[in-house]
């Protein structure tokens, strides 16, 4: 090759090189989605508006597992070493409970978040008329933003009480760092924002949407519920002049809970429950109810199928429901082993003891007929009304003859929530085994640890070997609870009026079990001292305790009554673990001490934030 | 900025291209002159050699031919004065006075030797950045496939730990003067002939020259990638001569260094009823079986299976073949590099399979390398190089195995019945049927890897220019597949019938024949283009060493964008006299991934160095001292690698297909969800370090080589995720900011010996040591953490973090009810009751409870902080023998935690999971309440208070390795000519044969806290080499 050529060839490649290295580097990210370009697009602005919607709980494997509101209270009692599989809450129900604990929830931190995306959502929606997006519609969904923004504010106040509290504020990117250190906010200051803002939203949003495609989106009936059950909590003495909170103030000294008692907050509870069950029952909603042939209630399959019933299929009991949820895992957990379920999710004795008799009464009334001791002779029935439920070996048969006389002659609803041992299993034709190395209890973590298995809510046809679980909606708030919210508020307020009865026996005549009246009892009615406003209380209270009960409510019921510190403060008991026959099974055993620190009432401000934020306070008693 | 690039590029490229088209400059000739050539001892002529007329100011240097021409004058009888850098000074009275020839002498070799630094190569005298180079034999060495696994020890500044011996995984993480930042990417650059590549993908046999840089005078020329220090790799060449025909095999069988023992049977189930009745259960195992396991009475019923055993094989081979020609004329080099790498693993398979489960790997290594004299001026250069790499492994992951080794007991059921069925228990795995029959997987590997460059001498323009132009391309694919099978599973058999048939049932059905499932090739892409211009030139004492270059790379793995680099670097190097070196370096580049205007920085560096060994008054001490050479460096490097694994961090990110929500009746429909992701980063840029680094180089008396460097790095600008922005703020994931800051500091020290004793004993001793400390100085921890114990600013990076155990608690600590004696912090880990035995933490915040509040920093990292080795090679006649020691210190690491580690504690399955270690006597016991002791009481069932991380379980994880031992035997020559072979040697070589640790229950280097991984391998190895 000639010198020249070479040469060339060089000349050739540094002018190659030369037109190479312009703008070599100016490669932007420049497809990217970007925040304008998604309010550009309806669909993508509805795509927003369901990661806005994301955090509604699930009151399934949520509310069990991961939030643990169903195993807080004492209703339910999992398997203690499912604390090895990541159910961080199980150490807290054993009072292993600091500020450094981890919640996978953390509301704290995750709440603000969808909170941010809400605001971000009204700031920038916008309406798209060539995509048919109109102005009403956007306007509308304004409106679910604004409903999920107090809604997740409630979440928060429910879990950490005074929180910081800045509604509107939209961090920008560019943050001054101390611009972000915001303190705690008065509890009540909260309250009166959260009832403000959906009283307001309520006006805008529908009572229910006539296009099923939009049923699980926001209403004002969805507006109400939350209200009014957060106005209960208002009212209830936790933080209705709790004297324990004297002197609990924030950085700048306000008193972040109100120390004074306040019966008007009972009113506006009261008041605020009428309006919703109103509004509601004008809106088509009711208790849910099946009937039997000559149009008298079936208790069992009435109270069975609230849970496993969708709205659009009659359950209009159902006012706020998540319509996708994980209850497979959740029926999985309570199946029994010998089912291949994991067989290790419980309930308590404590609940077990609470349901009433067959007769209507509580077990500890002398003329209930409870006994703890021996076996029944013979098969039950359930005889104070009729049904068509068949979950035992015939219809209408609640036990088998030999089952423990615990268990007999119990009202519907205990055999519609608990599996205890020799029930019958009626998916497998077989009854359960509970006895330690029987069929349902391989002496591990996946067996009932105090022989019980939670059974209400879940699905009894359910088939965890092919993984076939009924589908089912998440009900977070229903008729049947806002009716005890009512009758709770108003005995406060208004001792002796007549809806107290008149509501509480809507309960207990769906469920299958004598109602109360002020006459004297018979065989239909038992008598209730409606002027005994003490009296009462404890009628309402029990009510609730079975009515709702693996719900999810319970917990707060406790926190609020400020019975938490001794309810949940206690040894636990159940049937013997290690019991292999009747003679040691079937005896009340301790298996479990839990305990519960004032503290506890709320969660703490998780170590790493208070840390950070000079102007938070930890909440009561955790310091 | 921008701007300020283009324009100083099109300088520098309208600078090359014009001097191509320049016509050549014609020397000058006189009269009444003498003219002559200056050659090496090679024969080589030298440029730029000063000539001067002795006792006159008259001079000249030679031109790009080593010619020169020097006016006499009146000087009849001239004595000339001949120097030049590097090499003896000679005065010369010439007899003749045209073409009149002087051979100048190398000064040392020390001086003449050349040494790769970054873009190019420098004499070995000038360089005064950090810098060692490796013989590339030393890296030839052990059974391994990964060059990073031979470096520890063997490089000063190299720390290096080797995390696994499985093929395939088994590479070293290196770090070059230790980790100095604690997000962005803390691994060297690796370039192989200017090409960044991949270290682990060449074969030893293929490596002509290997250099770490470390400071940064030697690394600022790589600008914002050469924060992490410099690997510079350069492959065989060929040379002028006949061919050199060289092939080595080897052979080699191996077995780990050491698997973690556990207890049979018999003795678990023993030991199981001791903890359950101690902790008031009834005992789990009869006595009838325990005994009918001992005697072997039945081992279908009573089994007794070490499942680690079960699962691997007793040894693993693997072979090493390796063929190199070179050779070439004046117009035409070349090398050709070819190898084959082959393995056999460790974990068994089941013969009975047509397939097997085995690890395998192969790897076949091809790496050509041209050198064409297109000119007398002009070079070309044309390497081609790649791979191709399969390998083949059961198809669940080798820690799976293990874990599954682990949690399975030794007497839950055989590996397989006699009747050939497979038992499993229910939620379980059968170890062994987990490893071998559930099919394999397969991955295929390959790359080609191309340069092109072309060098021209620039003479006729200036003596001493060269310009070289380099383009590169790189292409790697690789593929999968996955046949999987699983077999029909078993109950564990409750007895045998009649007939003395297993009785057992069918647990579950499997697919007897293996599926399939393939993924699409997948694979990475790289460009690289380079000009540089370089200038070399002696002037009488003044030398002068310049390069200055512009290159830009392009890497494509199939992300959204291509990662792209560019840049332009220069070195100006100038020494005086050869005592007195001064260098700057700079690199000014940028990266795409920062926003328009803020891609590009300088990162400048000088150094400067002292040879006093050659001042004239250390002549007398020559013989002693042969050199003595201070150097200190200063300079700037970036990292762009920052981590957190985001491509243009500036920007602020959406998250589409987030979780939504479902809307609608029934089943509904469902929204995923868009959310707001990372917020962008204001002023975004990359880590940048400051370094200093001062070095002595001393040589004694022709034999002893000591090198001593001290550094100091200050790292900041490094990429974090803020940890003070309050959650309340709403952002979806914290905001990062180039916020962290790290310092890192340390010294090291290499020591070599060479002496020829006698004619026939030759002795080498080569020793190295590295200490390197690092701090982190802000990591945005809250003023409220600060000064605590729970703070992690002014530690080392990722020290350990636990309780702090004070004792085992005694019975004198509880009172007659079994309760702590009052006064005593009380345990609330866990939930467990503390009993004596049990270990007793401090309570660190002193609010009379111990529970996780009471965790803090307590001291110790991983990653050593101190790696040292050192070996001797000794030749006797035809003999040789050498051997190395390889050791890390200041390594610490909790054991039992992690994944599978839950019944790490013996009982802690209680017997339905996990295997026990077999020094579980080494305990706690109420008959021996000792304090010295390995575990704690036992308990029946997870002790949470015993298991928790804490200073209990912070093991020291140093060791001491003898990495080689290899005797060799070279035939004699006048044997092997009458062959034309020109050397033939065979050698034995074992390696890891042995290690020194305080910590003995496994291999203390590998990445585990309970022993469950593929374990490190130890190897005897056979081998010969023939040359031609």
């Amino acid at each position: 090759m000639k010198k020249s050529n070479i040469r060339i060839a060089f000349l050739l490649f540094t002018l190659m090189l030369l037109s190479s290295c312009a703008d070599f580097l100016d490669k932007e990210a420049d497809t990217e989605i970007t925040l304008e370009s998604v309010f550009q697009n309806k669909t993508k602005t509805q795509q927003w508006l369901a990661g806005c919607y994301s955090m509604i709980p699930d009151p399934y494997w949520g509310y069990m597992r991961d939030l643990g509101w169903e195993i807080l209270g004492d209703d339910m009692s999992p398997s203690e070493r499912w604390r090895n599989y990541g159910w961080q809450v199980i150490p807290f129900a054993l009072g292993e409970w600091t500020i450094d604990s981890d919640w996978s929830p953390s509301y704290w931190s995750v709440l603000p978040q969808k909170i941010r995306e809400c605001n971000i959502f009204m700031q920038l929606v916008q309406a798209l008329p060539d995509q048919k997006l109109s102005q009403e519609e956007v306007a509308l969904m304004v409106g679910e933003a604004r409903f999920l923004r107090a809604y997740y504010y409630s979440l928060l106040l429910n879990t950490y009480g005074p929180i910081p509290f800045k509604p509107d504020y939209i961090t920008p990117v560019n943050y001054n760092l101390s611009d972000l250190m915001v303190g705690q906010t008065p509890y009540d200051d909260i309250v009166n924002w959260i009832d403000t803002e959906l009283t307001e939203v309520a006006k805008i949003l529908p009572a229910t949407y006539s296009d099923g495609g939009k049923y699980g989106r926001a209403t004002s009936i969805m507006c109400e519920a939350v209200r009014a059950r957060m106005l209960l909590f208002a009212a209830s003495p936790l933080v209705n002049g709790n004297p324990d909170y004297v002197a609990h103030t924030n950085k700048e000294g306000k008193e972040l809970f109100n120390t004074t008692y306040d019966a008007s907050k009972w009113t506006k509870a009261a008041t605020a429950s009428k309006k919703l069950i109103d509004d509601a029952e004008a809106a088509g909603h009711a208790l849910y109810t099946e009937l039997n042939d000559d149009g008298s209630i079936d208790p069992f399959l009435s109270c069975e199928n609230l849970f496993l019933k969708e709205y659009s299929k009659g359950n209009t009991e159902i006012l706020f429901a998540r319509p996708s949820c994980d209850y497979s895992t959740y029926d999985k957990h309570s199946a029994p082993y010998g089912s291949s379920g994991n067989g290790g999710y419980g309930v308590t004795q404590s609940l077990v003891d609470a349901f009433f008799m067959a007769n209507g009464l509580p077990k500890d009334d002398p003329n209930s007929g409870y006994s703890e001791t021996g076996f029944s002779t013979s098969d039950g029935y359930f005889t104070t009304g009729k049904t068509k439920w068949k979950e035992c070996k015939n219809v209408g048969q609640v036990t088998l003859a030999g089952t423990y006389k615990m268990y007999c002659n119990r009202e519907p609803r205990f055999y519609l929530a608990v599996n205890f041992n020799g029930q019958w299993y009626n998916k497998d034709s077989r009854t359960l085994n509970f006895y330690y190395n029987g069929k349902d209890n391989p002496g591990t973590h996946d067996a009932p640890q105090n022989g019980y298995l939670s059974r209400k809510r879940t699905d009894p046809s359910r088939d965890p070997i092919n993984n076939v679980f009924a589908w089912r909606p998440g009900i977070l708030y229903r008729l049947g609870e806002v009716y005890l919210n009512y009758i709770e508020a108003l005995n406060e307020i208004d001792p002796g009026n007549p809806d107290i009865l008149l509501y509480l026996n809507k309960i207990r005549n769906r469920a299958g079990v004598r109602e109360y009246s002020t006459g004297v009892t018979s065989t239909t009615v038992i008598h209730a001292d409606l002027g005994d406003q003490t009296a009462m209380r404890e009628l309402i209270r029990a009510e609730r305790r079975v009515e709702l009960c693996t719900e999810g409510i319970r917990y707060d019921d406790l926190r609020r009554w400020k019975q938490a510190e001794s309810v949940l403060n206690q040894n636990f008991y159940g049937m013997n673990f290690y019991g292999t026959n009747q003679t040691n099974f079937f005896t009340r055993t301790q298996y479990q001490t839990r305990v519960y620190k004032k503290a506890f009432y709320w969660f703490p401000v998780h170590l790493s934030e208070i840390e950070k934020n000079p102007n938070l306070v930890q909440a009561p008693f955790w310091e | 900025m921008m701007v300020n690039l283009k324009k100083s590029l099109f300088s520098v490229l309208f600078f090359v291209s014009m001097l191509f088209v320049l016509p050549n400059v014609v020397a000058q000739t006189t009269t009444k002159a003498i003219s002559g050539i200056v050659v090496d001892t090679k024969g080589e002529p030298l440029i730029g050699v000063s000539v001067l007329l002795k006792g006159t100011n008259t001079g000249t240097i030679t031109n790009v031919d080593g010619k020169f021409t020097l006016q006499l004058g009146a000087v009849t009888a001239p004595t000339l004065v001949v120097s030049y850098i590097g090499y003896v000074k000679q005065e010369i009275t010439p007899n003749v006075f045209s073409n009149f020839k002087i051979t100048l002498e190398e000064s040392s070799k020390d001086l003449s030797e050349v040494v790769v630094v970054g873009y190019g190569t420098q004499k070995r005298a000038s360089v005064v950045g950090a810098i060692t180079s490796v013989t590339p034999a030393l890296l030839q060495v052990g059974t391994t496939p990964n060059i990073s696994n031979n470096l520890a020890g063997q490089l000063a500044g190299v720390i290096g730990v080797q995390r696994s011996g499985e093929p395939g995984y088994d590479a070293s993480d290196i770090w070059i003067r230790g980790i100095s930042t604690f997000a962005g990417s803390t691994s060297p650059l690796v370039l192989v002939d200017g090409i960044e590549r991949s270290l682990n993908d060449l074969d030893a046999a293929e490596i002509e020259s290997f250099s770490i840089l470390k400071d940064a005078a030697a690394s600022a020329v790589y600008g914002v990638r050469g924060a992490n220090g410099v690997i510079l790799v350069n492959t065989k060449r060929g040379f002028v001569g006949k061919p050199k025909i060289e092939i080595r095999t080897e052979q080699s069988v191996q077995q780990p260094t050491q698997l973690p023992s556990f207890i049979g049977a018999a003795e678990y189930m023993t030991l199981l009823n001791e903890l359950a009745n101690n902790a008031g259960y009834t005992k789990p195992f009869s006595n009838d079986r325990i005994v009918k396991t001992f005697n072997k009475y039945d081992p279908d019923l009573y089994p007794n299976i070490n499942w680690i055993d079960a699962i691997t094989k007793s040894y693993a081979s693997n072979t090493r073949t390796n063929l190199n020609v070179a050779g070439g004329s004046d117009i035409l080099r070349y090398s050709l590099t070819a190898s084959y790498y082959g393995e056999n693993g460790i974990i068994a398979r089941d013969p009975a399979q047509t397939y097997s489960s085995e690890s395998r790997m192969h790897r076949y290594n091809i790496r050509s390398n041209v050198d064409i004299n297109l000119s007398k001026t002009t070079l070309l250069r044309v390497n081609i190089g790649g791979y191709l790499q399969e390998l083949q492994k059961g198809l669940n992951s080798t820690d799976d195995l293990f874990s599954a080794a682990f949690e399975t007991p030794p007497y839950v059921h055989p590996t397989v019945y006699s009747d050939g069925t497979f038992p499993i228990v229910a939620q379980r795995t059968n170890p062994w049927a987990y490893s071998t029959q559930t099919g394999y997987y397969r991955k295929g590997e390959s790359k080609i890897e191309s340069l092109f460059s072309l060098e021209q001498d620039l003479k006729m323009i200036t003596p001493g220019l060269k310009a070289k132009f380099t383009f590169s391309f790189d292409s790697y694919s690789a593929n999968y597949v996955n046949r999987g099978k699983s077999p029909n599973y078993y109950n564990v058999a409750t007895g045998r019938d009649v007939e003395g048939n297993l009785i057992h049932s069918i647990y579950s059905y499997g697919q007897e024949y293996l599926g399939l499932s393939t993924n699409a090739d997948w694979g990475n892409r790289g460009t690289y283009l380079e000009g540089n211009l370089y200038y070399n030139r002696t002037f009488g004492k003044h030398d002068i060493d310049a390069m200055l270059l512009y290159n830009q790379n392009s890497y494509d793995n199939g992300g959204i964008q291509p990662y792209r680099h560019q840049g332009v670097a220069g070195r100006l190097s100038y020494i005086y006299d050869t005592r007195y070196v001064g260098e700057f370096n700079f690199g000014y580049n940028g990266s795409e991934n920062f926003a328009k205007g803020q891609r590009f920085g300088l990162f400048p560096s000088v150094a400067l160095g002292w040879l006093l060994s050659e001042e004239k008054f250390m002549q007398p001490y020559k013989k002693i001292f042969n050199k003595i050479k201070f150097r200190g460096s200063y300079g700037f490097v970036g990292n762009d690698n920052i981590g957190s694994n985001r491509r243009f961090a500036y920007l602020t990110t959406l998250n589409t297909n987030v979780v939504g929500y479902t809307w609608g009746t029934g089943n509904g429909s469902y929204y995923s969800g868009i959310q707001e992701g990372e917020i962008g980063v204001n002023n975004l840029t990359w880590e940048k370090v400051a370094k200093a680094n001062v070095g002595i180089e001393l040589g004694i008396l022709g034999m002893v080589d000591l090198q001593v460097d001290a550094f100091n790095e200050d790292r900041k600008d490094i990429f974090i995720q803020r940890t003070t922005v309050p959650t309340q703020a709403g952002f979806l994931s914290t905001p990062y900011a180039n916020y962290g800051k790290m310092n890192n500091k340390g010294f090291e020290v290499a020591l070599s010996m060479n002496k020829q004793i006698t004619k026939t004993l030759f002795m080498n001793w080569r020793a190295n040591f590295t200490y390197a400390k690092n701090t982190v100085l802000e990591k945005d921890e809250a003023a409220a953490v600060l000064g605590t114990y729970r703070s992690a600013t002014g530690l080392p990076n990722n020290t350990l973090w636990g309780y702090t155990a004070d004792r085992l608690y005694t019975s004198a600590d509880f009172d007659g009810s079994g309760n702590l004696v009052s006064g005593q912090a009380i345990p609330q880990i866990g939930g467990t009751p503390v009993r004596p035995g049990d270990i007793k933490y401090i309570d660190k915040n002193k609010d009379g409870i111990i529970n996780s509040l009471d965790e803090g920093y307590i001291g110790g990292t991983l990653d050593p902080q101190i790696v040292y080795g050192f070996g001797n090679t000794t030749k006797y006649k035809q003999f040789d023998l050498s051997f190395f020691f390889q050791g890390v210190a200041n390594t610490y690491q909790i054991i039992g935690q992690g994944s599978g580690s839950s019944f790490f504690i013996p009982g802690s399955g209680q017997g339905v999971l996990g295997n026990i270690y077999s020094n579980y006597n080494d305990r706690w016991t109420e008959e021996n309440p000792s304090q010295n002791v390995f575990w704690p009481r036992l308990d029946y069932g997870t002790n949470y208070n015993n298991s928790a991380p804490s200073t209990w379980w912070k093991k020291d994880r140093s060791f001491l390795r003898l990495k080689t031992l290899e005797l060799g035997y070279s035939l004699k020559k006048s044997l092997i000519e009458k062959a034309k072979l020109s050397g033939v040697r065979i050698y034995l070589s074992g390696n890891n044969l042995f290690y020194l640790s305080s910590f003995n229950l496994w291999d203390p280097e590998l990445a585990t806290s309970t022993g469950l991984k593929y374990p490190s391998m130890k190897s005897v190895l056979f081998g010969i080499q023939v040359s031609l």
